[in-house]
C-alpha cells in the first residue's frame, strides 16, 4: 500500500485550506440530494391500476418508474413508464412489485437518448384523459400525467449516490523542509 | 522539488497527441443550444461560425461522397474531452467530407469536433421535426472509451483521460478511497 500523500508539497494558507475543504464536502453533499417534490393535494394511495378504473381527471399524483418507451410526437413527448412504489425521496423501489403502466405527456420534446428505456423518472402532475395503447398485444389503458415536476434520477444513483455514502479519512504524510 | 516538477510535466506530456484545436477553447465558444435557437429564427445566421462541440456518437451514416455523425452534445472538460452525464444541449451533425469507417465511429463512443456551422436540417425524431446544426469537420478526437472495470469504476475518483492535469500533482494517488 503507498502512502497517501494528500498535502501540497508547497505552503497552503490555513484558511484557503478550510475554504477548500468546506468546498468539498459540501461539493459531495451535493452528490446525494434528492430533488424536493411539491406533494400538497396528493393522493399517495393513488396507483396507475386504479387511476383508469374510474375517472380522476384533475387528480395530483406522484408517480414514478422506469422507463419502458419514449415516443416524440410532434408537439409533445409520451414518457411510457412502469410504476413502481416510491421510497421517501421519491425514488422508484425497483425490487417492489410494478404498480401498472402510465404515460407521461411533457409538451414539446424530450431527448430520447437521454430519456432512454431504463431510466427511472419521479413525477408529479395531474391526471388527464386516459390513452389506449397496447403492450405487445394485449390492450392496455395508461392514465396519463401532464407533469408540473418531472425527475430524471442520474444513472449511477441506485448504485453509488444512494445506500452507501462513505466519507474517507486518509491518513496524510507531508514532507516539509 | 525540482524532480517532482519536472516529473510532473513529463506526465502531463503524455495526453497531447489531442489536436490543438480539440484542446483550446475557441475564442467565441457558442453552445449547441444557443446555435439551435439562432437556426430556428434565420435559417442562414451561423454560416461558417467556427465551434467546438463534443459528445457521444447516436449513429455513422456513410453517404455516397460525404459521412454523418449525429452526436448527443455534451459538456466539454478542459482538454476538450466530453464529461458523460444528463447535460445535453440537444443533437447536431458532424459532417466529414471523405467516407469514415463506420466500426471505428460506433454508438456511444465520445467524440470531440472542431469545424465551421455548415447550417441546419430538419429532420425527424419520431414525429418529430428536429432542428439539427451541420459542422464541417476540419479536427476531430476519438476519446477512449471509459471502462468501469475492477477499482477503476468510480469516474469522479479516477475519470481516466481527463483526468491528465491531476497527475501533474505530485500527491495525486488514483488508489485513494479504493483500498478495502
Amino acid at each position: 500500500m503507498t502512502p497517501r500523500l494528500l498535502l501540497p508539497p508547497f505552503p497552503v494558507p490555513g484558511r484557503l485550506l478550510r475554504l477548500l475543504l468546506a468546498a468539498l464536502l459540501l461539493a459531495l453533499a451535493g452528490c446525494a440530494t434528492a430533488p424536493e417534490f411539491q406533494l400538497e393535494g396528493v393522493d399517495r394511495s393513488l396507483t396507475p391500476a386504479r387511476a383508469v378504473q374510474e375517472d380522476l381527471r384533475g387528480e395530483r399524483v406522484f408517480w414514478g418508474g422506469t422507463l419502458a418507451a419514449v415516443h416524440n410526437l410532434q408537439d409533445v413527448t409520451h414518457l411510457e413508464v412502469v410504476g413502481y412504489p416510491l421510497d421517501a425521496d421519491g425514488w422508484p423501489r425497483l425490487e417492489a412489485e410494478p404498480l401498472g403502466r402510465f404515460i407521461i405527456e411533457q409538451r414539446g420534446f424530450l431527448e430520447p437518448a437521454k430519456y432512454a428505456p431504463g431510466r427511472a423518472v419521479t413525477v408529479v402532475g395531474t391526471l388527464t384523459a386516459p390513452l389506449l395503447g397496447k403492450v405487445g398485444e394485449r390492450d392496455y389503458r395508461y392514465p396519463v400525467v401532464l407533469p408540473e415536476q418531472l425527475h430524471l434520477w442520474p444513472l449511477d444513483w441506485q448504485q453509488r449516490a444512494r445506500p452507501n455514502v462513505r466519507f474517507s479519512i486518509g491518513v496524510g504524510i507531508g514532507i516539509h523542509r | 522539488m525540482a524532480a517532482l516538477l519536472a516529473l510532473g510535466a513529463l506526465l502531463a506530456g503524455c495526453a497531447t497527441n489531442i489536436p490543438e484545436p480539440i484542446r483550446r477553447v475557441p475564442a467565441s465558444d457558442p453552445g449547441v443550444a444557443q446555435i439551435r435557437e439562432r437556426l430556428a429564427r434565420d435559417p442562414d445566421c451561423c454560416r461558417d461560425v467556427t465551434v467546438r462541440w463534443g459528445g457521444v456518437i447516436l449513429e455513422t451514416r456513410n453517404l455516397a461522397d460525404s459521412t454523418e455523425l449525429i452526436i448527443l452534445s455534451q459538456p466539454l472538460g478542459v482538454a476538450g474531452e466530453p464529461i458523460l452525464g444528463d447535460r445535453t444541449q440537444g443533437r447536431f451533425i458532424a459532417r466529414f467530407a471523405r467516407f469514415v469507417e463506420p466500426s471505428l465511429y460506433p454508438r456511444e463512443q465520445r467524440i470531440t469536433v472542431h469545424g465551421r456551422i455548415r447550417g441546419g436540417e430538419r429532420r425527424k425524431i419520431g414525429d418529430y421535426e428536429y432542428l439539427y446544426p451541420v459542422v464541417d469537420v476540419d479536427a476531430q478526437y476519438l476519446w477512449p472509451r471509459v471502462s468501469y472495470a475492477d477499482d477503476w469504476d468510480d469516474p469522479w475518483l479516477y475519470p481516466y483521460p481527463w483526468a491528465w492535469p491531476w497527475y501533474v500533482y505530485p500527491w495525486y494517488d488514483p488508489y485513494w478511497g479504493h483500498h478495502h
